[in-house]
């Protein structure tokens, strides 16, 4: 049985959807969710048929006259990551019947969400680099329609054009490398080609550098990462979607999945290390002041897929995609949570919240289950696989990683940093929104039947996934890609040391905030006036950099074309045309259909020729 | 007989006939002139058969052959001038230029 069938349920669904488009509203919903439905079995069918150890390559499609060559792998990696994809999608799907019904464009709107879903199982389960680049380019179209969902606002087209830029930015690196690698090893395949790389230190080193690009691109890390947060422009199910099945768990993804190329390349795997060093801490500090609650919970996004970037820099593949996991179920959550709260409140901004504890029980409890895992609170998910990352770091630290002990302290430290400011912004976030007494003008509600279900089965995995870790036959035996290496049954659980620094960086980070909170519960814990606070919450002005590095030599390019075009091809044009119509109605004014006049002319002209020439023969 | 009287007399009737096409203003004229020059132009063929003493007669055939065209010329452009006076009350040939360019305001003007 190929991959491909877990493809096909969205891939159908979406096909559907689109040609459905207005007609047929009743039916819209149901198919979507049915798409979803038939990825989620398909998965379950594969899970049930892999003995998880060995991967199953398969060769593509043979028809009579066409050969498509889409062959794919099916081993534990991609049969993991395709499930909670296809559990993401499915619940945002059931979600958005209710939280999309009164859109206009709802149809489009489920059809691309399941194209979404298509595109990223498409990367999943892809075994040779054209079905890799398929997915991932039409993820990034996916992400331009539904970021730019509601199209009529222009923060949204705006944000809708920079996600496309931006991402496409990186992915012109990705191409570029997916060529290369090709070219390098001769193989279209993954497996083949990536075996190849690793052998050769330059070529895995080109090759990752360039992919590199397209990671920092899709799992928004700096300086690629300005795009994520003014996502926020389109519908909350869509944010779920994207910060945690697809689009950003695509770069993190790629590079488990090509793993041991990376670990070839320790220049790659050093930059790895900075970027994530960087972005880890840079975003969750910008998380901690903006105003609008989806805005937090988009730094936070890429300040988690930090993480994950460092755990692959420091060579444990399994807690990255540990976290990918961990991180997708309750990031999930979080947004669909803020889905509902926007849904009942009617604004992002968490200044017009508060107190919603009492009218949304059922969104509270699991948006705090969420925000108990984001900040790493023991026993919950979000804990263990951070955990996972601090062990990779701390081994690093201690000498046992490619890329050198320096990055092992540089990733422990900041982690154990941004730990401490996670905690804080989760809580901010919760004291803002639920607890305290209500500052908007309406009057809020709990979600309705089809949004409330997926958060309460949602919060089930958030809470709980975490403890699949701890047992070496549970997520680390089934995430194991591949018989390659030899499976580490101690990489995923917490080791002593590690855990006590958190849980006490958690406390006091989650303490300062409840403290400024208390004596003025009204106000916000962490004011963005001030100039680090106000440079935080633009994202520390990095868009004024995409600004004068893109954006202005490109309009000045622009620009001289547009000038060059205009003043020295379009005004010689011009003025050709005038000197052809200004002869032209010179020689106009000889015809004027006097046939004897011009007869005379002739014949004088003729005369005196001749005249002429008699002459010129004479002398 | 020497050959310069009758070529003498021949380049004076296409004298006339050239001061006709160009000068004169009435089509049928205009016409008549043109055959004048036809005819200038056969004795001219005719003198130089004599002269040449072509054994062949070339001169004399050809001038048959103009004699021929000139006929069926001058039908059709009576016939013509016929269809102008019809529709134009004029054979003016002046008054004829409505396929020149830039006097668009006489056309009006010629017409009934």
């Amino acid at each position: 049985m190929t991959g491909l069938w877990v493809v096909v349920g969205p891939l159908v669904a979406a096909l559907v959807g689109l040609c459905l488009g207005g007609r047929g509203r009743r039916w819209i919903g149901p198919v979507a969710v049915l798409g979803a439905v038939a990825a989620l079995a398909a998965g379950l069918a594969l899970a049930a048929r892999q003995p998880w150890q060995d991967p199953v390559v398969s060769d593509g499609l043979r028809g009579a006259w066409v050969v498509l060559p889409l062959s794919t792998v099916v081993d534990g990696l991609a049969v993991t990551v395709a499930l909670m994809v296809a559990v993401v999608a499915l619940l945002v799907q059931i979600y958005s019947t209710a939280y999309m019904r009164d859109e206009p464009r709802y149809a489009t709107y489920a059809a691309f969400i399941s194209l979404f879903t298509a595109a990223m199982l498409a990367v999943v389960v892809a075994g040779d680099l054209l079905l890799l680049v398929i997915g991932w380019e039409v993820m990034g179209l996916c992400s331009y329609v539904l970021i730019g969902q509601n199209w009529e606002d222009p923060a949204a087209r705006a944000a809708a054009v920079k996600a496309f830029l931006v991402t496409k930015t990186g992915d012109v690196g990705f191409v570029v490398g997916v060529i290369v690698l090709i070219a390098s090893t001769g193989s279209l395949l993954l497996g083949d080609a990536v075996a190849a790389a690793s052998n050769v230190t330059s070529t895995a080193t080109v090759v990752t550098l360039l992919l590199l690009m397209g990671v920092v691109g899709k799992s928004a890390q700096f300086p690629l990462h300005a795009w994520l947060p003014d996502a926020m422009a389109g519908p909350s199910p869509v944010s779920a979607l994207i910060h945690a099945a697809t689009m950003v768990a695509a770069g993190i993804y790629v590079v488990a999945r090509t793993f041991p190329m990376w670990q070839a390349a320790p220049v790659t795997l050093s930059v790895m290390v900075v970027i994530a060093c960087l972005t880890m801490l840079g975003a969750a500090l910008a998380a901690l002041v903006q105003t609008d609650l989806k805005r937090v919970l988009a730094w936070s996004t890429v300040s988690q897929l930090a993480y994950m970037l460092a755990a692959l820099a420091v060579g444990s593949e399994q807690a990255a995609v540990f976290h990918l996991v961990s991180h997708a179920f309750f990031k999930a959550l979080l947004f669909l949570c803020a889905g509902a709260v926007i849904h009942s409140v009617g604004s992002t901004l968490m200044s017009e919240m508060g107190g919603l504890r009492r009218s949304m029980p059922v969104t509270s409890a699991t948006m705090a289950i969420a925000l108990l895992s984001l900040a790493g609170v023991p026993v919950l998910s979000g804990f263990f696989s951070k955990e996972s990352v601090l062990v990779a770091a701390e081994r690093a630290a201690e000498g046992d990683a490619v890329v050198g002990a320096w990055a092992g302290w540089a990733v422990l430290a900041t982690s154990l940093v941004t730990i401490a400011v996670t905690a804080a912004y989760a809580t901010r976030v919760w004291l803002r929104t639920f607890a305290g007494r209500y500052r908007g003008g309406g009057q809020p509600h709990e979600a309705p039947v089809a949004m409330r279900w997926p958060l309460v089965l949602l919060a089930v995995p958030a809470a709980v996934f975490g403890f699949t870790g701890l047992v070496a036959s549970w997520f680390p035996t089934w995430s194991w890609p591949s018989a390659t290496t030899a499976m580490d049954p101690e990489a995923l659980p917490p080791a002593p040391l590690t855990t006590v620094l958190s849980v006490l960086l958690v406390a006091a980070g989650a303490s300062v905030i409840a403290r400024r909170w208390r004596s003025d519960p009204a106000g916000d814990p962490t004011p963005p006036d001030g100039p680090f606070a106000s440079s935080a919450q633009s994202g520390f002005g990095w868009d004024a950099v995409y600004e004068a590095v893109a954006v202005r030599p490109f309009t000045a390019v622009t620009g001289l074309t547009s000038a060059v075009d205009d003043r020295l091809i379009g005004r010689t044009v011009q003025r050709v045309g005038e000197l052809t119509n200004t002869l032209g109605a010179g020689v106009q004014k000889a015809h004027r259909g006097l046939v004897q006049k011009a007869l005379t002319a002739a014949l004088t002209v003729t005369v005196l020729g001749l005249v002429v020439v008699a002459v010129a023969v004479s002398t | 007989m020497h050959a310069l009287y009758p070529l003498l007399v021949s380049a004076l009737l296409f004298g006339v006939g050239i001061y006709g096409v160009l000068a004169r203003r009435n089509a049928i004229l205009v016409l008549m002139s043109v055959e004048i020059m036809l005819n200038a132009a056969n004795l001219a063929l005719v003198t130089f058969d004599v002269a040449l003493d072509d054994p062949t007669h070339a001169g004399q055939s050809l001038s048959v052959f103009v004699i021929t065209i000139a006929a069926a010329e001058i039908g059709l452009g009576l016939a013509i001038v016929l269809l102008v006076f019809r529709l134009r009350q004029t054979i003016a040939v002046d008054d004829l230029h409505d396929l020149g360019e830039g006097r668009s305001d006489d056309l009006t003007k010629s017409r009934p």
